[in-house]
């Protein structure tokens, strides 16, 4: 992913907002990569919502797509949803996971 | 309790000053807030957290007794609202340190979020995220992705 603007990021929290987005990304994960068709047969969505939901988590950078024969198949872009995610795992965290990082430092820097 | 406010306890094993450390220093805020800080650590002093692409968090730091007390305004990053926010979205966030037996009791308690300047719906939401509320899904994708690239 290239340095982020305020589009880019605004970009990237609409993409993984979306609960079915992020079974999107689930599924793509557990299959390495697939279809807009194949994906549709996986979820509760028709083949054309797949689509868009593709092209939200493409713009935001967190799948690729290559046409193979006539068919484009998704995947993951790991590394991006890798950083992205641990970044997300910070600013998405509550109170009770903030404290058990505090406690786990603490405790391993008295040892 | 008020519905206000979130307050939590942890007993960790390790002494005061170690917690106290933990807590204020802006390289270890990096570890367990951000993924970087900067914290002018006196009250009034800037407070600047980094989330990644996800944006920042700023605030004012508003108490440092040490090592019992660090206090500190802000204004964080959320789905919903656009960056760059003043003030009036800032909400407080205490930290309460006292020794117990060989460790430490840490007390965290974030409030001030009903007089934010947002509808009470929007106060509420944020009140119930900071809580906890979506963290859990974003760790379980971390976990995720750990064992799909360890298994590619």
């Amino acid at each position: 992913m290239t340095k982020s603007t305020a589009r880019e990021d605004d970009a990237l929290w609409a993409a993984v907002g979306d609960p079915t987005r992020r079974q999107l990304l689930d599924a793509l994960l557990a299959r390495g990569g697939a279809s807009a068709t194949a994906l549709a047969a996986d979820l509760p969505v028709t083949r054309q919502a797949v689509a868009k939901h593709l092209a939200v988590l493409d713009r935001a950078g967190l799948v690729r797509a290559e046409k193979v024969g006539r068919e484009v198949i998704y995947a993951v872009r790991t590394e991006e949803l890798d950083e992205v995610s641990r970044s997300m795992a910070k600013v998405a965290a509550g109170w009770d996971q903030r404290l058990a990082r505090i406690k786990a430092l603490a405790e391993s820097s008295s040892q | 309790m008020a519905v206000d406010s979130i307050e939590r306890e942890v007993l960790i094993d390790a002494p005061l000053e170690t917690v106290w450390a933990i807590v204020t220093e802006p390289e270890h805020i990096g570890t367990w807030l951000g993924d970087s800080a900067e914290v002018d650590l006196k009250p009034g002093g800037e407070l600047l957290i980094k989330f990644g692409d996800f944006g920042q968090a700023n605030g004012t730091v508003e108490k440092v007794e040490r090592p019992s007390l660090f206090a500190f305004r802000w204004v964080t990053p959320e789905p919903d609202r656009p960056a760059g926010l003043g003030m009036e979205h800032a909400t407080l966030v205490e930290f309460q340190l006292r020794a117990e037996g060989d460790g430490t009791m840490l007390r965290l308690v974030e409030s001030g979020f009903d007089s934010l300047a947002g509808s009470a719906e929007e106060n509420a939401t944020l009140r119930e995220r900071h809580g906890g509320g979506w963290g859990t899904f974003v760790e379980q994708l971390v976990d995720y992705i750990a064992s799909a690239k360890a298994s590619a």
